[in-house]
Parts: structure tokens; sequence; C-alpha cells
């Protein structure tokens, strides 16, 4: 036999009628005590959110810069070189194929391809450049 | 035999070998040869890059013409600067032909002539490197390069 189970029915009912309002929390702070420490503490921590929000402010565009900044770091040997731009059959190297292969794709599909004459004379005269870095004619 | 006319017989003498060495060194002075480049492959050649070199360094080109077959462009790409200068001892040549492959040259056939101009008493000594050969579909195919050389009159 539980003593538990046993209480209610051997205590008398405004006995345990009592033992219950005790048994509610009460209050230990008075409710004018809460409201000043909240309002303290609205006031104290209502600067840092608009602080938060002025680091928010600079961290867009920074961050933005930063990784463009990444970018064209990592994409400048791509940009400056561009090796694959000539490497018109992908051999890995730029020679008179890749010249071929411009003059065949425009022959095949003439304006469509979108490679003029100028394009092609220009890297036929690029690859037989004895100093790469001068101007071709 | 007097002594003026000996003075004047040693003074045409010196002046004599004076225009003597004065003709040797003339810049005009050298010789001019033809250099022929040859390529040889068993499949049509619609496309090639040659890169030519003198190892003496005294070589001056003068002109450059297409090799035997009509198809390929007349001259073929080159630096159009060696042409400028005086001496060169490198050159690029280049060419592509968008004929269909039945028309293109096959076997051993001269892709260009150079006409050049040595100077100095050294024989010039060419080096010649096939750089690519491509055939009509743009394939890479390969091909023997040879080079001639032969003196112009």
């Amino acid at each position: 036999m539980e003593p538990t189970t046993e209480l209610p029915e051997t205590l008398p009912p405004a006995l345990v009628e009592r033992l219950r309002r005790l048994d509610r929390s009460q209050p230990i702070v008075d409710p004018r005590t809460d409201r000043a420490v909240l309002a303290q503490a609205t006031e104290f921590f209502h600067a840092r959110p608009r602080r938060a929000a002025v680091r928010m402010r600079w961290a867009l565009p920074l961050g933005t810069a930063a990784a463009l900044l990444l970018v064209a770091v990592l994409m400048r040997p791509l940009l400056l070189d561009a090796p694959g731009a000539d490497d018109i059959d992908g051999s890995g190297r730029v020679d008179i194929l890749d010249v071929l292969a411009l003059a065949r794709d425009r022959a095949a599909r003439g304006d469509a391809a979108g490679i003029s004459d100028a394009r092609i004379e220009e890297l036929a005269y690029r690859i037989v450049a004895l100093d790469s870095s001068r101007s071709l004619p | 035999v007097s002594r003026a006319a000996r003075v004047i017989v040693a003074a045409f003498a010196a002046l004599a070998v004076a225009m003597v060495v004065s003709l040797s060194a003339q810049p005009g002075a050298g010789r001019f040869a033809t250099v022929d480049l040859y390529v040889a492959s068993d499949m049509p050649v619609a496309a090639w890059q040659v890169e030519l070199t003198e190892t003496g360094g005294a070589m001056q080109i003068v002109g450059i013409e297409r090799g035997d077959d009509a198809t390929f462009r007349d001259p073929p790409f080159y630096d159009r600067v060696v042409l400028e200068r005086a001496q060169t001892d490198r050159i690029v040549l280049a060419s592509f032909s968008l004929s269909a492959a039945d028309r293109l040259p096959r076997g051993r056939v001269r892709i260009a002539r150079l006409h050049v101009r040595t100077t100095g008493t050294a024989q010039p000594d060419y080096e010649a490197r096939l750089v690519a050969a491509g055939a009509a579909d743009g394939s890479p195919i390969g091909a023997r390069l040879t080079v001639e050389t032969q003196p112009e009159r």
C-alpha cells in the first residue's frame, strides 16, 4: 500500500484545500520591482541591437567586396592569359590547328558561327609572332 | 723613275687596296639562297606550322613564297617584322587550306620557299621543326619535315 495514494482519503478536505493553497507558488518579488528591473534591462540593452545593426550594415558591402577581390585574384591568370580562349581544338596548346578549326567552323556555319575573318587572321598572326607581346598587323 | 712618280704609284696602290677592303665590307655583300621546306605525309595536309632557325644568326630573309600547292595561302603567315630586320635567327611560318581532302597535297610536297641572304664566311646552318600538321578534319597528323637550300644565281 502506498502512502501517497492513501493520503487524500485520510485527510479532511479542508486540510487538503489549505495545503493546496500553500503549495501554489507565491510571488517572492514585488511586481513593481519586477517592472523596474525590466525597465533597466531594456534601457541597458537598448543600444546593443543598434550596434549590431551598424556592424551588419558594413558587413554586407565589405563581405561582397572581399568575395569579389578573392574571385578576381583567383581568376586573374585565366582572364589575363586566357590560354583556353584560343585553344579552339582543346589540344592544350595554340597552333595552326586552332586557326584551321576556327576557319572550318566559319566555313560550315557562316555568320552564325560568330567568327570573323579578322579573328582568324589575328590568331594566325599571333601564333607566328616572334614576340607575342608586340601588336600584330 | 723619279721620286714623284714612285709616290704617285704608291698612292694609287694604297687607294686600290682601300677600295677592295671597302667593297668586301659593304653591307650589300653576301650570298643569296633559297630555303625550301618540304613536308612528307601519307595523309592529305590541310595545315602546317614550321619554326626555322639559323644557328649562325647571320640570316636575312628577303622574301617568302608559298609552296607548290595552290590551295594554300600565298605567302604563308609569318611575322612581318622579320623582313624588316637586318638579321634574324628564327622565323615561324604557318598556313592552312579549307580545300577538300582529295584536293589537298599528300606525299612529299614543298610547303614554302624562303629567299635569304647570308653574310660572313660561315655556312648557314638551318634547323627546322614541324610544330604542327593537321588533316582536313582538323585532327593532328604525323609528318616529316625536310629543308633544302640552293644558292641563287
